[in-house]
Formats: C-alpha cells, structure tokens, sequence
C-alpha cells in the first residue's frame, strides 16, 4: 500500500477547515483548522473533553460534520482513502474468540489486503516482538498490554501511507510506551504520516515535529513544536553575589525574586548588554542560566492554565511535560 | 475503497467462521432436531391420552338381552365415524330403583359418563348433561333407530345385506387438484414462516457483540456502514442455509431408515424441482427481508436487555403479516393475495403459496426482483440510522465536499 500511490498533490496528507459537530445541542468541535504534511509526524493535543477523538472520527469518514470541510490522503470521502490509512481508536475492539493471527489479517482484509498475505505478515510482526507463542492464541487469552499491540499491528499490517492513533499510549506501561514510540517513529522513518492525539505533552514533544493544540472544541495552535515553544520569550534565571548596585537598573522591570534568584523572560535587546551591565556594575555573578521554554509552558499560554492542569493530572507518572 | 461487496464479504466471511466454528452452533444444530423428535414423542403420546379420555361414555341401564341389539347396531356403524368421534356405550345392570341409579352413574367420578340411557314409561331415555345439539344424543337416536330397524327385519324374516360401492379412482378431478394445491401452499407458507422466526431472530442481537466490544469503530473506519450490515446479513443467511441444509440432511436420512409410509403433500403446480427452488429462494428473501429489519433495530440497542424488549412487538408484527398471508393464500390473484403480494414483508409467504397453485414463472421474477429492491432499502434505512442515531453523525452537511456515505 505504502508507496505505491503517488504524492498528494498539496503535499497534505490531512487537511480541515472550519470542522464543527455538535451532539445534542452541545458543541464538541467548533470550527477545527488542521492541516498535516505527508511524512510528518503530528500530534493532536489537549485535555479530556477537547474534542480529539470526534476530530479524528470526522477526518476519518467514521461520523460526518455538521460543518466544514475535510480531505483525507487528497480525497474529499475519507472512506475511499480507506486502503491506504491505518487507525488505532481510543477504545481498543477486537473480538474476542478469535485467534491473534486472525484479528490482524482480519483488520488488514477490511483495509484490502489479502487475507493470506495479512495472516503471513501477522505471523511475521509477533514473532519479531517476542510474541510467537500467541499466533494460534485467541485474544481473550491476551493481556491487555499484549492485546493493545495486537491491535496495533492490526493497524499497520496493511502498510498505511497515514496512521491515525488516538490515545496510543494509554494504558501501556514504560517499556511498552518506549516501543510504540520506537514503533512510530520506524513507521515515520518509512514514509508514513502520523498523526496521534494525546493528552501526555512528553509524547508530543518527543515524537512530533508538529502539533495542533485543542482546548474546548478549538485549535488553538497549529504549526511546528518549535514554533510553539517560540511562541515565549526565553527564561532567565541570575543569581548575584551583590544584593544590589546600579546593575539592579539593567534587569527588567517585571523581573520576580525566588529563593535569592532573579527570575525573568530574556530581554529583546539579548542577553550581552545585560552581562556588560552586571560585570560593570560588579554584581558576582554566581549562576546565570537562559532556559528554552518547554512545550508545556507553551501550552500554559496557549491553552491556559486549567487545560494543562488537567493534563498533567490525566498524565501517567513520570510523563507530566 | 473496496467496493461495497467486497467489503461485505469480509465482514461476512468472519461472522460465519466465526459463528460455524462457535460451540454454541453445535446447539443450535442439535435444537430443532431435539425439539422436533420430544414434540412427536410427547404429541403422539399426549393424542393416545387425550383420545381415550375425551371418548363421551354413556351408561346404558340394560339387561345384557336388551343391550345386545344396541351394542351391534353400534358396531356397525362404528366405520362411519372417527375413532375418537363415537360415543362408548357401557352396559350397567338395572338396579330395583332406577331414578336414583342414574343419578349415582352421573356422580361417579371414576365413572366418567357424561349421560345414562335408561328405558322409561314414555320410551328410552337420555339423562345427563347433554344438550339437543351435541353429537352424543344424536348418536344414541341413530344407534337405537337402527337397533329397532334390525329388530323389526328380523322379525319379518327379512335382512339386508351391507351395501357395497365399487371405488374408482380417477389421477385428477379439478377441485380435487385445486383443494390439495392449497394445502401444500399453506404448508409452504407455515414452514417458511416456522424457519424464519426461528433463524432470523438471531440478527436482533448481532451487532451488540461489536458495539460491546468497540469493533464497531474499527469497522466503521474502514467501511461503509451499508456494508457492515449486508455482511451480517449474508454471514446469518450462510450460516440458517448452511443450517437447513444439515436438518434437510438429516430428516431425509430419517425417512429412509424410518419409512413412515404417511401421505406425502401433493405436487404444487410448478412442480417439486422447481418449488424447491422458489422456496429457497423465497426463504432467503424473507430471511433477508426480516433480518435487514431485525438488524436495523437491533443495532440501535445498546444491550441484551433493550434487544429482547424489541423482540416481543417484532415477533407479534411476524405473526399477523403470517396470517395477511395466510387469509391471502386462496386468492393469490384476488385483491387481497395480490395486497399480500406486494407488501414486501409477506410477498414472500404469499408468492410461495402462489408457486404450489399456479403454474406461470414470471410472477415469480417479478417478485424476487421487488423483494430484492426492499432488502437493499431496508438495509440502507437500517444503516442510516445507525450512522445517526448510534455513531450520531451526519446533520448539516451542506457541500459537496461532505459526502455522507464517505
């Protein structure tokens, strides 16, 4: 599947304008711009209740919006781009009683591919990742970790040109969160776009050259990590000897005082005039630090205060950004 | 996109596999045959009870002379009712005071007579609780009218030997032809009604297992909805053929080593090969029909719960389009036959009745085709209101870039 058709003609491999859906009355998405670059790998961020996975759900054909517009792989019906895209929903479904080898071949049949080609390819992707002795195994007998990576492969058998991935991450310990990453970035390195939403910004930062931040059913950044986090000035962090002296002038104005150190955004001007003033003004300097912001302070100021709150309480341990 | 065949036939590839190679298939393969052989065994049992004990027993209070000639009369003509038709008649012996004789036969619980024939003043006599109307009074009348015609031949000297009728029996007789037509449509009608609510009340419930297990989305992603439902449409209908097949299998090696030697249906008018067919055919339409329906409904309840409330209103609405079609049955070109004919949930019933009375095909290819028109209706009309009421999509899209069947 993969490669085998030619390039989308904008270079877009998803692109959305003014989305909107409502259920019940009640506003989920309102008025979604997104545009992803075939061969990136793209994040969809915000906190529970942003309206992710109905953004998903209407890029992929799976429910239509009430308004606007969307193209998927260049088409105007997600559906008929189907063959060519890969999709891990949020809540995993796979059925039951049926044998490991067969859900993955199967999944892989409904996106196309044949059947016995999908079964020879599942038989490949579980021995290659220590699961070898589940092929013949039902999935109830899996655990829920092994029967989420199942799905997983489920998902890529067929060799999408676009895989979407809502939530991957949850429910899945460290180790196999290091292998989706691992696993995402191979499918990247291979050709494929990727798009992910997830409510852990560490993901997004460490996975995505861009992002899409939603809060309340609206983007409220789109466009590259690094933009983001430009979005803010540089900190500074300064710790002097001298309490005071006319190089208390050369500070800005806003600069706040914490545990002995003084702590402000970088000046437009650059970081030399106020080095020359505090060398002049014989302050000591004894700790001077300018620290990039993080994606999750860009997020503080995109989406707000309470959204990041949110996900760092939704976050699992040790992933907060 | 995968045409919408295609993806149905990977959707119903699974369900059947799944569902042929489930244990709970073996059960119900095993349930109709069970059901079946317990029915004949306790019907056959139950009709023996039921015809010993619903036999009217009447008490004659006679000595054996004067019960002799009523006794003979009866059996001859006995050959002229059904076994469970004629009344028995008990001789008791008379006792010094009549009156309350009866009265003690009639409370005589073990006894079981429903009247006591005594001789009185007036001539005989028929106490009991018995009105003018019921067959019991007007078999004693015929049995004692011919006890006293033998009396009185016997008397003159005179007998009257047994009539006899020379049979002849000719391969057809219009009305005979028409008469037995119509009893193999109605058997048509019954068993295509018996195996479709039977077979196809399982598709009430078939899309709870996606919806409980989240399949459904990954589905929905990948296909039409229209195809996930005519998957599981022709997976059910497989797995019911396959079924009917192995039961057909099975009753046909049940005759052979079992012959019963029982009277066989008479020959429809487009004849057995070709009624076969149509019922199949027929079946498979009504399966469709039905199932597309279930399906529709079933999909909209989200648990095993709100499916068996559907169930109840579902299996009454079956009843009645059986009855529309079997009232129709004798008049498939009258108003009411050709109403049932059209109506698409009892067009198949009735064209089956139509197939076992008259001849012509081309009704029948007319009828396939209407039927097939609303199997592809019902099942877009199921699947679009899963996509809105279930998957809550579509509402407002206005331009031509939002195609709903995306």
């Amino acid at each position: 599947m993969k490669g085998e058709l030619p390039k989308v003609a904008n270079g877009l491999a998803i692109e959305a304008r003014g989305l909107f859906k409502a259920f019940d009355g009640k506003t989920a998405v309102d008025g979604i711009d997104i545009h992803v670059p075939e061969g990136t790998i793209y994040g969809v961020l915000g906190p529970n209740g942003a309206g992710k996975t109905t953004t998903l759900r209407m890029l992929l054909g799976i429910i239509d919006p009430d308004r606007g517009e969307r193209r998927l792989l260049g088409r105007e019906a997600p559906l008929e781009a189907a063959a060519e895209v890969g999709y891990l929903p949020e809540e995993r479904g796979l059925y039951p009683a049926m044998k490991t080898k067969e859900a993955i071949a199967f999944m892989g049949a409904l996106r196309g591919l044949p059947l016995a080609l999908g079964r020879a390819r599942a038989e490949g992707m579980l021995r290659d990742n220590g699961l070898g002795d589940y092929v013949d195994k039902p999935i109830k007998s899996l655990s829920k970790g092994m029967a989420q990576t199942v799905q997983l492969f489920g998902t890529i058998v067929h060799r999408p040109r676009l895989i979407v991935l809502d939530e991957p991450f949850s429910g899945l310990d460290a180790i196999n969160q290091g292998r989706l990453e691992a696993m995402i970035r191979e499918e990247a390195a291979g050709g494929a776009t990727i798009l992910f939403s997830t409510h852990v910004i560490a993901h997004a930062e460490r996975l995505c050259e861009r992002v899409a931040i939603i809060a309340a059913g609206r983007v409220r950044f789109e466009g590259r990590v690094d933009e983001a986090r430009g979005r803010l000035r540089p900190r500074v962090r300064l710790r002097t000897r001298s309490t005071d002296g006319a190089w208390r002038s050369a500070l800005p104005p806003r600069a706040d005082q914490e545990n002995g150190a003084w702590l402000f955004e970088l000046p437009e001007t650059g970081v030399e005039p106020l080095l020359r003033a505090l060398i002049d003004g014989g302050a000591g300097i004894e700790e001077l630090s300018i620290e990039r912001p993080g994606l999750h302070d860009a997020f503080v100021a995109i989406a707000g205060e309470a959204a990041a709150r949110e996900m760092g309480a939704d976050a699992p341990a040790g992933d907060e950004a | 996109m995968m045409s919408t065949a295609k993806a149905s036939w990977v959707i119903a590839r699974r369900d059947f596999v799944a569902t042929v190679m489930s244990r709970s298939f073996i059960i119900f393969l095993l349930f109709p045959v069970l059901m079946i052989g317990f029915s004949i065994g306790f019907g056959a049992m139950l009709g023996k009870m039921e015809r010993h004990e619903n036999l009217p027993r009447i008490a004659v209070i006679a000595s054996e002379a004067a019960f002799r000639p009523i006794a003979a009369a009866q059996a001859r003509l006995k050959p002229a009712f059904r076994e469970d038709e004629m009344a028995e008649l008990v001789r008791v012996e008379p006792d010094y005071q009549v009156g309350p004789q009866i009265g003690d036969l009639l409370a005589a619980a073990d006894k079981r007579f429903v009247a006591v024939l005594s001789s009185g003043p007036g001539g005989m006599r028929l106490t009991g609780a018995v009105g003018p109307g019921d067959p019991a009074p007007r078999q004693v009348r015929a049995i004692l009218h011919a006890a006293r015609q033998e009396q009185a031949l016997s008397a003159a000297g005179r007998t009257v030997p047994p009539e006899r009728i020379e049979l002849v029996k000719v391969t057809e007789s219009a009305g005979a032809v028409a008469a037995q037509r119509a009893t193999t449509a109605r058997a048509g009608q019954w068993l295509l009604f018996m195996v479709t609510v039977m077979l196809a009340g399982m598709l009430l419930s078939n899309m709870i297992e996606e919806k409980s297990n989240k399949v459904i989305e990954v589905l929905a992603a990948a296909v039409p909805i229209d195809a996930i439902f005519l998957g599981k449409l022709g997976a059910m209908l497989s797995v019911s053929l396959t079924g009917l097949a192995l039961w057909a299998a099975t009753a046909v090696a049940a005759v052979q080593l079992w012959p019963s030697g029982g009277a066989s249906l008479p020959t429809p008018a487009v004849g057995w090969p070709l009624f076969i067919l149509l019922a199949l055919l027929y079946f498979s339409m009504n399966y469709l029909l039905l199932g597309a329906l279930f399906l529709g409904l079933g999909s909209q309840a989200s648990s095993v719960r709100e499916v068996q409330s559907i169930s109840m209103p579902v299996t009454i609405g079956q009843v009645f389009i059986f009855f529309f079609a079997t009232a129709a049955a004798g008049s498939y070109n009258g108003l009411m036959g050709l109403a049932a004919a059209v109506f698409p949930f009892s067009s198949p019933m009735m064209m089956i009745a139509r197939a076992a009375q008259a001849g012509e095909l081309w009704p029948h290819l007319l009828a396939l085709a209407w039927q097939a028109l609303w199997v592809w209706l019902t099942v877009a009309l199921g699947a679009s209101l899963f996509r809105r009421n279930v998957l809550k999509s579509g509402g407002g899209g206005t331009r031509p870039l939002l195609r709903r069947r995306a």
